[in-house]
């Protein structure tokens, strides 16, 4: 295949799940301009590892993978990071527009993100990637854990999540 | 704030992705032409900085031995760049084993192997970094000369009194062991307080500081969520409130002041050195006015760095924790060096007598007057000592004040104004 074919697949597929890097970028920082920057270095990332993508496996479970380990590495301030990054509006990404997409889906989606921002980095990939519908194995695959971790994780997380809503209840 | 069942939110979550998909845009052609040139270009910019970061370590190290192989008769010269040689060298091994761990990072592995990578690189660099801090006592006298020599063919031991060289070597030796065992102290005594992990957390470099507030808003979160009171804390300000604004500004002056004096205290330490003749309780005495600076100016600066990085939108009974851990650590300090102040005062008047009249005091009272005098400086040191440890944070409050520029008022001061 040669580069222009690899790029335009490249492409199609990003403009197919670009909504994954918003998230994750979400997930991972506070800040819009870091999350701009956070995204590009994604993409980067992305398309150096594409020649290597097995086109008969998923493409946005592999980008997850990616897309999260970029993050936790530029969340730790250990990864390879452009500086001199582009403003993301350059690239037609807007991501406030993307941000009031995320108010309008109501207080408790507005509280669930809140939340995962204040996981630690592999809890919060573990919510995101069960958020995006992937089962337990998919998810232990991912993240390293095995499938029993993963479950027992995410109960608690649930259950916490429960017991804060029983008691807010209460005092409503 | 309505509750959250994750089993429900998955799907209003891939509906989400949607509509973001719809909202977010992404201009083909935009992405195309970076992919193709800038952004490409400003990944290897970014390599080439790293490598450049390397390639100046590699210079440091290959001058250093061209210094030696010159150098090779003058056995004083090869003692002096061979440990910085050594230390150059580690750093470029650890630099170049990051470097190309880095490259080597394969992003489709599972995320704790990623992170477990991370944490390995993080060790070694803070193990570095620990050597480079405990040797930097040491070795900055002959780093100095190494310069001089190196750079301008001036030979400054021919200058310098032979005392000047003798008390780098002895403090930097023993500040070895003295910060190791600082080290053991401190954890044994302040081991649990948020002001000792912040100051861990500093000295292990930023990245890791992050990684741990994380993991801190983490565990606070999860409190809230087992008391209930997860609005509460989403509601929390982050910023500095109003009314403590203006007393931590003044407390970050005032401990930059006191950085500055104590700074000026250890240029004027090397201006003691340079004047006396060399004289064993001179050289002793030496040695303690540096072994009394350093760990004054260490806890200063953790004290505004940990000023700088204060975070008001954490609970407050850790805020509180962080700024009185550090200015219990400061004043621990500052008793120790007012206990001691009678031994240390002795030999800077003795020097600054000399230097401004002349007048040899250790001559001018004889041995057995200056034995006199230093036995009882002792003595009224050692009763500092034991009044010190009857009195514990009540000893001499405004001279411990005075030392530390006001910082534990203006700490109060600051608790006050925490909501």
């Amino acid at each position: 295949m040669n580069p222009p074919d690899l790029q335009d697949r490249f492409l199609s597929h990003l403009q197919d799940h670009k909504g994954i890097l918003y998230k994750v970028a979400n997930a991972y920082c506070s800040r819009r301009e870091e999350r701009g920057d956070l995204i590009q270095e994604m993409v980067v990332e992305l398309w150096q590892a594409f020649p290597h993508f097995d086109s008969r496996a998923s493409f946005s479970t592999w980008m997850h993978r990616i897309a999260m380990n970029v993050a936790i590495s530029f969340h730790r301030s250990e990864g390879r990071r452009i500086r001199d990054a582009l403003p993301i509006e350059d690239f037609g990404m807007d991501l406030a527009a993307a941000d009031r997409v995320l108010d309008a889906q109501g207080d408790d989606v507005r509280a669930l993100h809140q939340m995962i921002a204040r996981l630690d980095d592999i809890n919060r990939a573990l919510i995101l990637l069960y958020l995006e519908g992937y089962g337990q194995d998919e998810i232990a695959d991912m993240i390293g854990l095995t499938p029993t971790n993963v479950a027992t994780r995410i109960n608690r997380i649930k259950h916490k999540l429960q017991r804060e809503h029983a008691l807010a209840g209460e005092t409503t | 704030m309505s509750g959250i069942d994750l089993d429900e939110m998955r799907g209003r979550w891939k509906e989400s992705n949607r509509q973001l998909d719809e909202q977010l845009g992404l201009d083909v052609e935009a992405m195309r032409r970076a992919l193709a040139g800038r952004t490409r270009k400003a990944f290897r910019r970014h390599s080439r900085w790293l490598g450049f970061g390397l390639a100046m370590n590699a210079v440091v190290v290959v001058a250093l031995l061209a210094f030696m192989i010159g150098e090779r008769h003058d056995w004083r010269y090869l003692l002096m760049a061979a440990p910085l040689a050594f230390l150059a060298l580690a750093e470029l091994v650890v630099g170049l084993r990051q470097w190309s761990a880095l490259k080597r990072l394969d992003l489709t592995a599972s995320l704790l192997e990623v992170r477990a990578k991370l944490d390995v690189l993080r060790t070694r660099r803070l193990t570095m970094t620990k050597w480079i801090m405990l040797g930097s006592v040491l070795l900055w006298w002959p780093l100095l000369i190494v310069l001089l020599r190196g750079l301008t063919g001036f030979d400054l031991l021919r200058v310098l009194h032979p005392s000047v060289v003798t008390i780098s070597v002895m403090v930097g030796l023993a500040f070895i062991p003295l910060a190791l065992g600082v080290g053991v102290l401190l954890r044994r005594r302040f081991g649990g307080s948020p002001g000792y992990q912040r100051f861990l957390q500093e000295a292990a470099g930023r990245s890791w500081s992050k990684a741990e507030d994380e993991v801190s808003a983490s565990l606070r979160f999860e409190q809230a969520v087992e008391s209930g009171k997860v609005d509460e804390l989403l509601m929390q300000p982050t910023g500095v409130p109003a009314a403590a604004a203006a007393t931590l500004a003044g407390s970050k002056r005032a401990t930059l002041a006191a950085i500055g004096f104590y700074a000026t205290l250890m240029v004027l330490t090397v201006l003691f050195n340079l004047l006396h003749d060399g004289r064993t309780l001179y050289i002793v005495a030496g040695i303690l006015l540096n072994l009394t600076w350093i760990p004054l100016m260490v806890t200063a600066i953790l004290h505004r760095v940990a000023l700088d990085k204060l975070d008001f939108g954490m609970d407050s009974e850790r805020l509180r924790g962080i700024l009185t851990g550090n200015v219990a650590m400061r004043a621990s300090v500052a008793r120790t060096v007012i206990a001691l102040s009678p031994v240390l005062l002795l030999p800077i008047f003795g020097v600054a007598i000399h230097a401004i009249t002349g007048i040899d005091v250790l001559t001018f009272f004889g041995s057995a007057g200056a034995i006199g005098v230093s036995l009882a400086a002792v003595s009224v040191s050692g009763l500092l000592f034991w009044a010190m440890r009857l009195a514990c944070d009540t000893f001499l409050p405004g001279l411990v004040e005075a030392v530390l520029f006001g910082a534990p008022s203006r700490t109060a001061n600051l608790l006050a104004r925490i909501p």
